[in-house]
């Protein structure tokens, strides 16, 4: 027979009493719907959120002013009680659907047609890298061929895994409604970019690329304009322009596409770009040419490389910005314009005569003047002898003051060649000059804007002008270190050009020139006895160049 | 023992072959060059000590064809059929002109000379600079139509053996005509 134990039975009491209590306190709370209480992590992502993008009460989406993006964060928000949490990317992801309250649904509209927005589904995402947090909204928007009449589908697509076979458009916003960009899929593939057209006009264009004269006729690109439409409980509350993507289809047919899937839209809207913006390189003067006149952009923009986990490309973070509009190049005069202005010191009738006299001088030792103007306000030379160093090369000998004269130029006679480094070199040289250097800054200045080197030879007058004297200024300290050396392999390089590619010695010893020179020194020539200036200068091939300017 | 004396044939074949005068061929000239001689590489080239200022320049100066006996540095060029490369007189003005620098800065050791080898003519060419000697030549054929232009560098204490290598080189210039 069993025996009754009092003492036992009085200790299971408040046991009981306990299950009791804690039965009726959960049923209460479950009566009640109070949220459970979140995991740590959710509970800190939470406030985080909150703290954010705080609600306001009477800025509901219909509120808000038109023509800017709708702030999302206060119209959804979270659903807290449907985390999924994983790590992606080295980042602590969160995972939640929108709070079904808020009967929220989005999905695009391409030009008039409007996708179906049961095909669609959003999602937050909360990351950090436990430093700083980021939340977006992900809207996927699957094609009408994937989903088949199964809506159970669109629960195979998240941002941590997408179906093998997912066709569809996946777009990122930011909690407060902007577009940060999206990805397009094909049979599981991601695709390429659409062309983005930074031409905001919302109609749906079809531009004819025949307008060129090269390019196929039948060639046409089509342009998409993009929408995000939003929806309450399924009926349409508004729409939002997001951007406008083009392809290129021959005979109607999207190129190398096909499929009712168009391409994604770029991830910033029109005019913008990721990342910080950049200076565009300023419009050069003087413009090349390009064949075709109206031909379209062709940059393709290649998909990304697929994540490789199965999962959804992740957002970007980055800011969309605007490039400063390109300018003109500030620091490009026109070069016509500087020969017209820098003839007026070194091709009046005075420096045409002199150069004449060097030239008929007997023999074929070097013979050159000094070309002294008289005054720093004058335009008139003084009457400088021409001399001869012998069987030597010609040395001028610079002066600046009133008796001799201002050397802003001078002029010497060669047999073949063009000017050397040391004819440049000159016009430097004489900076250190020491009536020069006490004669003041605008006496300097003036110097260096009007200086010039004149050589004749029988065929030809070259004129040096400098053109940055930064530049001749640092090769100059390398021209001291060793002018033999740099004479030297000067004369080398000339040879070998008239060697190789068989020039003669003026235009050997040019093209060695402007090879060192370029950009430092502005070489001139014209035929001899004339004042009939063409521009010299050596292109990015290293062929010589001739620019004839209109007033020669 | 046979093996042995296989092998010590094949060594003895071997360095006779390396000591072999080297031939300098192209398709208008064929000129030999002394024992020892062997062709350098665009790497060596580009190694050989230069004009560091001359780096500005598109392109580093090189001949199209370069050689190296000891220290002594040989470039040719190709053959030149132009009438302009082919007056030698006017290669001397150009030459002389170009190379007045170097009397300029004190240095007198610029020379030129077109001088008769036979029935054939050369311009020749004498300087230095920086303790280097340059020997520089314009070798051209009888009918004036063809010339080989080339350069020998030289410390100047082999001055002697360059010279010796310049008239051997000289000597040896056979135009394909």
């Amino acid at each position: 027979m069993m025996k009754f134990n009092f003492k036992k039975s009085i200790l299971k009491i408040p046991f009981f009493l306990i299950l009791l209590f804690s039965i009726i306190i959960y049923s209460c709370r479950k009566g009640n719907k109070e949220p459970a209480r979140l995991p740590a992590p959710l509970n800190d992502a939470k406030s985080w959120y909150e703290s954010v993008y705080p609600a306001n009460s009477g800025n509901s989406l219909q509120n808000q002013a038109a023509g800017k993006s709708r702030d999302l964060s206060q119209w959804i928000k979270p659903d807290w009680q449907h985390p999924v949490m994983y790590n992606r990317y080295g980042q602590s992801v969160i995972e939640m659907p929108v709070d079904p309250e808020a009967k929220f649904g989005s999905s695009y509209q391409l030009n008039k047609k409007r996708c179906n927005p049961a095909y669609s589904r959003s999602y937050y995402l909360l990351m950090t890298d436990g430093k700083k947090r980021e939340a977006y909204i992900l809207t996927i928007i699957a094609d009408s061929a994937y989903i088949n009449n199964d809506l159970s589908k669109l629960d195979h697509n998240t941002y941590r895994k997408h179906d093998p076979d997912f066709s569809g458009t996946i777009l990122y916003f930011t909690p407060r409604g902007s577009y940060l960009g999206g990805y397009g899929y094909r049979n599981g593939q991601l695709m390429a970019s659409g062309t983005e057209d930074t031409d905001t006009n919302k109609t749906p264009r079809v531009q004819n690329v025949n307008t060129g004269r090269l390019i196929a006729n039948t060639v046409k690109q089509v342009c998409t304009d993009w929408y995000v439409v939003y929806y309450v409980d399924g009926v349409y509350q508004c729409d939002e322009y997001l951007t406008t993507t083009c392809v290129n289809v021959d005979d109607g047919n999207p190129s190398g596409s096909g499929g009712n899937t168009p391409p994604p839209p770029p991830p910033c809207p029109p005019g913008m770009h990721v990342g910080p913006p950049v200076t565009p390189p300023c419009i050069p003067l003087a413009v090349e040419s390009v064949e075709g006149g109206n031909r379209l952009k062709t940059n393709y923009v290649p998909p990304p490389p697929p994540p490789g986990d199965g999962g959804m490309p992740p957002p970007t973070a980055q800011v969309c910005s605007v490039d400063p509009p390109r300018q003109p190049c500030p620091s490009a005069p026109d070069p016509c314009e500087l020969l017209k202005k820098a003839k007026q010191k070194f091709a009046t009738a005075f420096n045409t005569q002199r150069n004449a006299d060097v030239l008929a001088k007997p023999g074929t030792n070097e013979y050159g003047s000094n070309l002294n103007l008289t005054s720093l306000s004058a335009n008139t030379y003084m009457n400088t002898p021409i001399t001869t160093n012998g069987t030597n090369s010609w040395m001028p000998n610079f002066t600046w003051n009133s008796t001799n004269g201002f050397s802003i130029g001078s002029v010497h006679r060669h047999q073949s060649a063009g000017p050397s480094p040391n004819d440049v070199f000159s016009l430097i040289d004489h900076l250190s000059n020491p009536d020069l250097v006490t004669s003041g800054a605008s006496s300097i200045k003036f110097y260096r804007d009007n200086a010039y080197a004149t050589i004749v030879s029988n065929t030809t007058t070259y004129t040096v002008t400098v053109s940055n004297w930064a530049i001749l200024s640092q090769m100059f300290l390398d021209y001291n270190q060793d002018r033999n050396g740099y004479e030297e392999a000067f004369q080398n390089k000339a040879t070998e050009y008239k060697n190789k590619m068989n020039l003669d010695e003026a235009s050997a010893t040019n093209k060695a020139l402007m090879e060192i020179f370029s950009g430092a020194i502005n070489l001139y020539k014209s035929p001899s006895n004339s004042t009939n200036y063409v521009i010299t200068d050596i292109d990015k091939n290293g062929k010589l160049t001739i620019t004839t300017c209109p007033d020669k | 023992m046979k093996k042995l004396l296989v092998i010590i044939l094949l060594s003895t074949t071997g360095t006779i072959t390396c000591k072999a005068q080297l031939i300098h061929r192209t398709e208008d000239v064929k000129l030999t060059l002394p024992n020892g001689t062997y062709k350098l590489t665009k790497q060596q080239v580009d190694a050989l000590s230069g004009i560091k200022l001359f780096n500005k320049l598109n392109q580093p100066y090189y001949f199209p064809y370069n050689y190296k006996i000891g220290d002594i540095v040989i470039g040719l060029f190709n053959v030149n059929k132009d009438s302009m490369n082919n007056d030698l007189p006017r290669e001397k003005r150009f030459q002389d002109e170009g190379y007045l620098f170097l009397k300029k800065y004190g240095n007198n050791s610029y020379k030129s000379e077109i001088k008769s080898l036979g029935k054939k003519q050369v311009l020749l060419i004498s300087y230095t600079v920086h303790d280097t000697g340059y020997y520089h030549f314009f070798y051209q054929n009888e009918s004036k139509t063809l010339s080989q232009a080339g350069e020998i560098k030289y410390p100047k204490t082999d001055e002697e053996k360059a010279t010796a290598l310049l008239n051997e080189i000289l000597n040896s210039i056979r135009f394909i005509e």
